[in-house]
């Protein structure tokens, strides 16, 4: 192992801190306005990125903190809260100059104090151990100095300061002997970045408003932002083509990236994933028969056609992965073995290792797991898996976990044989890989940690070099060596990236595309031109009118009013006469000409659902019955030739409706349930 | 054309029927190929349409199991069983919809396709894609609210049936490419044929013409000016080109054998000219030279004899030639014996080889000098013997005459001889002293001693020296 410092770290990263300017599009930067994201990676437990991982956190909690240094999309950091920053020689070290003036939220200024009591917080609770592990101490020489004392050299702690990975916290606020994991200030954040938050609607929505106190001058542009929890992808694709929503980050659904690609208000990119590093993995648990015999292993790595999961699968939108370290690292090593599919060459592996067929035409069962809740890459992935690993005698149960945490739990007690899951890189290695392959990392219980309980003492000493090695070279040849033992082990197998795609308004400036995406700071972010959504006339109403119609029509003004989800929530009050369950099944219902519900009060339908197929008894197609209404046919009047039932009950009746148009290509209607005559 | 012309007869003839073999053999062989190809594309596409009707048959029981899976569920749910009893199901249908896409990714990426297969696999997908959206979104609501999923399990019917009708499309496809397959074949094999006997037919000429062109050519003609040219050279015409000689088979060794034949012809042209010629030169002389010749077998019969020899014996005007030498020189007894008995000393040991006789003629003795010869046959044996003699009497005559003369001229030599040698003389006086010891005048010495005489004079020197005062020898 080589210990002194190379050439990388003694490159002294000196920039002025307002020198990191924004990627302008060149069009005048406008201020203000709201984003609505929508995500569905997970519900946040918290807001605090300094004690947990996950996306969920990330995003939000990078938006809510700022951090010491920021990434562009070449991986070359630029000043955030340090102005300056310095590896010592030995790499011991490292100096950090603090921006002065900047604050709090609270107004209350950020020192180094509060830089080291982070640090200290993070190496304490986040569950990347490795990240700063050895930091020893942060010294404090002045209020906008810190030193960051290390037991050795380590490569990853410039990364290691992304926001994503480190924000900065109020140590006023957390240091008052609290547990960090359970602070009530996590889903109450006072922080130092672009937005404050303002309220956070558990499972539902996040709203946070512009910092006025920002220290990076002129920023942020956008005076809100709404991250709002929405799990359902259908009803995410059709709130981001119906404009009610502006981002859709981590977007991996195959299908959906085809269809919003269509629509011309919206850009997809798979740009801004690369520091995160996602790629789809099927762990094995080592500790369990045949799965301890590395010809078994190898032999269904050589079955797995990962063309199909790619092409096939998902569509061409992900690529083949090779091996624990993604494409887009620089440490990447892509001369390993990749197991091209040869299923007689899989079936000689098993045959060797004495797993013959039976008479059953098995040669042995097995369990797959598989992360919950991105069924597109792992559950699609898993019942293919069972398809195809039958072929060479594998006989495989998939077992679908009811959530998240059933299915952790099987895997960090290790009460699994095989499980498909995410992993994340995390910019390098030392941060997102060791973790997975380091013996010393076995550790039951704990998530994301070495569950395959894999051990290679070489693989051990190589990752132990080369989070010491301070040389790129060096640590490349490291990092080849490792990457080609764990491909030749399989203690994993990595069939293809996560095909993380960003979907974003056209009119937005400056999309998050950095290395980290929209795990960074959304502080450039801004609007060229907010999206204006052109309602239809509001149909009149006069003595006359049917109250479904009234009904009907008071919903539209709502939405054109009040806002789109602001109108839902209102709908979803009985006594705000829109929704009647316990009557006449009275609801509000909104669907596109294509037929896509994007409201259904009522809980009958699910928002993002077709219902273009539904038929009536004269096998006519309900949809455009329900259009030529909403466009004035019989006064927006429509009963339906069929059998409707009750959106409670489920009792089977008729339908009656009052439709009319919101815009030129989506319609609101009211129904309304009957009993059958006779009956 | 080189191979065709230096390549032997025997070979040459065997070019043709080898290219027809070959060539032959070559049409049989791709026809065989073509016929064996044609069977085996055949196999590969019945085998293939069957594979994949196989693999559409079980693409379709699973779309139906799939859609019997989905009613299974609606009906279950109907009945409010519990999610757990129904969830296995659930399981298979999720399976089975999962598996479509299996089958339907084998079916595309396992064969080469055609542009009608890949068009109804596009469509299929579209149908699959939409099936499976369909019955995902209709088994959800389903559970839920199984009165409404019901609406949406119908209107997943319509994506299956358009699925259907694909998979069925493909099938009628399949069997419309075995069919076509079929027709192609018989197409193909009746090709086949045909050009199999065309080829074959077009070798059978070609070879023929091949025969033709080498035995013209390379065989018939050469051979024809061979025959020519040996015509002309036995007609004496040595002046002819002999062409072809470069050639490697047989014609090229004829050529060259007779061009053999020319230079001998014209070598042995140029002996017999040349031997004519030293015939007449030695004829000549031997006619006309004085020496006599003649030849005489072991029986000792002149078997030739030159005019000389015919004289010399005394026959001018017949040849001692066909006479024996007892006959010829039965004149001289002594003379005729001495030959015999040398002559068969000769023919045993060939000697001697030079001889000189003397005969005495009346008064007068006849000298002659012989020389003999052995005249050999082809086994080295003596069968005549050749000899040359002539008449050396005055030549003996005048060597008699002239060893008289020398013993003339010794004598006097001698004489002379007397005032050789050391003659001790008076260094003053200049008397010598003979053998007798006296001493006499030098002038009385030597003109007793020779023939010279003496006649007396003074020398200027002396006449200086005796009369000095006389100027007898100035000017």
């Amino acid at each position: 192992m080589n210990a002194q410092p190379k050439k990388v770290c003694i490159i002294i990263f000196t920039f002025l801190a307002i020198a990191c300017s924004g990627r302008s599009s060149g069009a005048e930067q406008r201020y203000g306005g709201e984003l609505v994201v929508t995500f569905g990676v997970g519900m946040p437990r918290h807001f605090n990125p300094a004690v947990a991982s996950g996306s969920a956190v990330t995003m939000t909690g990078t938006q809510i903190f700022a951090g010491l240094l920021r990434y562009d999309d070449n991986w070359n950091p630029i000043p955030y809260l340090a102005r300056t920053w310095k590896v010592s020689e030995d790499g011991r070290s490292v100096t950090l100059n603090l921006t002065k003036g900047a604050t709090f939220h609270d107004g209350r200024p950020i020192t180094a104090a509060d830089v080291a009591f982070s640090i200290m917080s993070a190496k304490q609770f986040h569950p990347f151990k490795p990240m700063f592990a050895p930091v020893k101490k942060v010294e404090t020489p002045d209020p906008h100095t810190a030193v960051i004392r290390l037991a050795h050299p380590h490569p990853a702690i410039l990364l290691a300061m992304s926001p994503a990975l480190l924000p900065i916290l109020p140590k006023h606020i957390y240091g008052d002997g609290q547990d960090l994991k359970t602070h009530p200030a996590n889903l109450a954040p006072i922080g130092s970045g672009a937005f404050k938050f303002v309220h956070y609607e558990k499972g539902k929505y996040l709203i946070l408003e512009k910092n006025e106190r920002y220290f990076m001058p002129g920023r942020p542009y956008l005076d809100r932002i709404i991250f709002r929890i929405e799990n359902n992808v259908n009803a995410q694709m059709i709130d981001m083509e119906r404009q009610e929503a502006h981002l859709l980050p981590t977007f991996f659904n195959p299908d959906g990236i085809d269809r919003l690609r269509k629509a011309e208000h919206l850009a997809v990119t798979p740009k801004g994933y690369e520091g995160v590093g996602p790629s789809n993995c099927l762990y094995f648990n080592l500790l369990r028969k045949p799965l301890d015999d590395k010809r078994v292993r190898q032999a269904i790595a050589y079955a797995v056609d990962k063309d199909f999961i790619t092409q096939y699968l998902h569509k061409g939108y992900s690529i083949k992965a090779t091996g624990p370290i993604v494409p887009g690292s620089p440490l990447y090593e892509p001369h390993v073995n990749t197991y091209p599919t040869d299923l007689d060459k899989a079936g000689r592996l098993l045959d060797e290792a004495g797993y013959a067929l039976k008479s059953d035409g098995y040669r042995f069962s097995l369990t797959l797991d598989h992360y919950p809740i991105a069924p597109s890459m792992h559950r699609d992935v898993a019942l293919y898996l069972k398809k195809q690993l039958a072929l060479i005698g594998i006989k495989i149960e998939v077992r679908k976990s009811k959530n998240m945490m059933e299915w952790m739990n099987r895997v960090r007690n290790w009460n699994f044989d095989m499980t498909l899951d995410i992993l994340f890189n995390w910019g390098d290695p030392v941060i997102g890989v060791h973790r997975i392959y380091s013996s010393k990392n076995i550790r039951k219980g704990v998530m994301w940690a070495n569950s395959q309980n894999y051990r290679n003492a070489t693989v051990d000493d190589l990752l132990e070099k080369a989070a010491l090695e301070m040389d790129l070279d060096q640590r490349m040849s490291y990092y080849s060596e490792f990457q080609k033992i764990v491909a030749e082990d399989v203690p994993v197998i990595w069939p293809n990236l996560i095909p993380a795609h960003t979907v974003y308004h056209k009119n937005l400036g400056n999309p998050p595309l950095s290395i980290w995406g929209v795990h960074s700071p959304l502080d450039e972010l801004y609007w060229e031109n907010p999206p204006v959504i052109s309602y239809a006339p509001t149909p009149p109403v006069n003595g006359d009118s049917s109250q479904i119609k009234r009904v009907g029509v008071r919903a539209i003004s709502i939405i054109k009013e009040k806002g789109f989800y602001q109108a839902l929530e209102i709908f979803q009050d009985p006594d705000r006469g829109f929704l009647d369950l316990q009557g006449s099944g009275l609801h509000i219902i909104g669907f596109t000409e294509k037929g896509i519900v994007f409201i259904d009060n009522s809980g009958q339908m699910k928002r993002g659902m077709n219902i273009s197929g539904i038929l009536d008894l004269d096998e006519k197609r309900l949809l455009p019955q329900l259009l030529e209404a909403a466009q004035g046919k019989n006064g927006g009047h429509f009963s339906s030739k069929g059998l409707w039932p009750h959106p409670s009950t489920h009792e089977v009746g008729l339908m009656s409706s009052w439709c009319g148009m919101l815009t030129d290509r989506d319609a609101i209607c009211v129904l309304s349930w009957s009993q059958k005559e006779g009956e | 054309m080189n191979f065709f012309r230096d390549t032997s007869i025997n070979k040459k003839v065997l070019i043709s029927p080898a290219i027809v073999v070959a060539a032959l053999g070559l049409v049989l062989a791709l026809a065989i190929s073509g016929l064996n190809k044609q069977q085996s594309m055949l196999k590969q596409v019945h085998d293939v349409a069957i594979e994949r009707t196989t693999r559409v048959n079980e693409f379709i029981a699973l779309s139906e199991r799939v859609q019997s899976d989905v009613f299974r569920i609606a009906v279950l749910h109907f009945m409010k069983l519990p999610e757990s009893k129904i969830q296995a199901i659930h399981n298979d249908l999720e399976q089975g919809l999962s598996d479509l896409g299996f089958f339907y990714h084998q079916i595309l990426t396992k064969w080469a396709l055609d542009q009608e297969e890949k068009h109804i696999l596009e469509q299929m997908k579209v149908s699959m894609d939409d099936f499976q959206k369909e019955v995902q979104q209709a088994v959800a609501a389903v559970a839920e609210n199984p009165s409404f999923g019901i609406l949406l399990i119908r209107s997943a019917s319509t994506p299956f049936r358009f699925l259907r009708e694909q998979l069925k499309a493909f099938l009628n496809y399949q069997n419309k490419r075995i069919q076509d397959s079929e027709t192609i074949s018989e197409r193909t094999t009746y090709r086949i044929k045909t050009v199999t006997i065309s080829i074959a037919l077009f070798t059978a000429l070609v070879a023929i013409l091949i025969t033709v062109i080498i035995g013209n050519r390379f065989i018939s003609h050469p051979i024809s000016l061979m025959t020519d040219l040996m015509q002309r050279l036995s007609e004496g015409d040595l002046s002819v080109d002999i062409v072809e000689r470069d050639r490697s088979d047989e014609i090229g060794s004829m050529a060259c054998a007779v061009e053999v034949f020319r230079k001998n012809a014209i070598d042995k042209r140029a002996a017999e000219e040349a031997l004519s010629e030293s015939e007449q030169r030695f004829r000549f002389l031997f006619q006309n030279t004085l020496d006599c010749a003649v030849i005489l077998d072991s029986e000792l019969n002149y078997i030739f004899a030159n005019p000389a020899a015919d004289a010399y014996i005394g026959m001018s005007d017949d040849s001692i030639a066909g006479k024996n030498i007892r006959d010829a020189l039965a004149p001289f007894p002594e003379f005729r014996d001495l030959w015999i008995q040398r002559l068969e000393q000769f023919f045993e040991i060939e000697e001697p080889r030079w001889v000189e006789d003397s005969i005495k003629i009346g008064s007068e003795i006849a000298w002659s000098e012989s020389s003999l010869v052995a005249i050999r046959d082809d086994t080295g044996q003596i069968f005549a013997i050749g000899i040359i003699y002539r008449d050396i009497s005055k030549r003996k005559q005048m060597e008699a005459q002239k060893e008289q003369l020398i013993a003339d001229l010794q004598y006097a030599l001698d004489k002379v001889k007397t005032l050789s040698g050391m003659l001790p003389i008076c260094s003053s006086c200049k008397k010598i002293r003979d053998d007798k010891g006296y001493w006499s005048q030098i002038e009385a010495y030597i003109e007793e001693h020779s023939e010279a005489e003496f006649s007396h004079g003074i020398c200027p020197e002396c006449a200086k020296k005796l009369y000095p005062d006389l100027d007898i020898y100035d000017d």
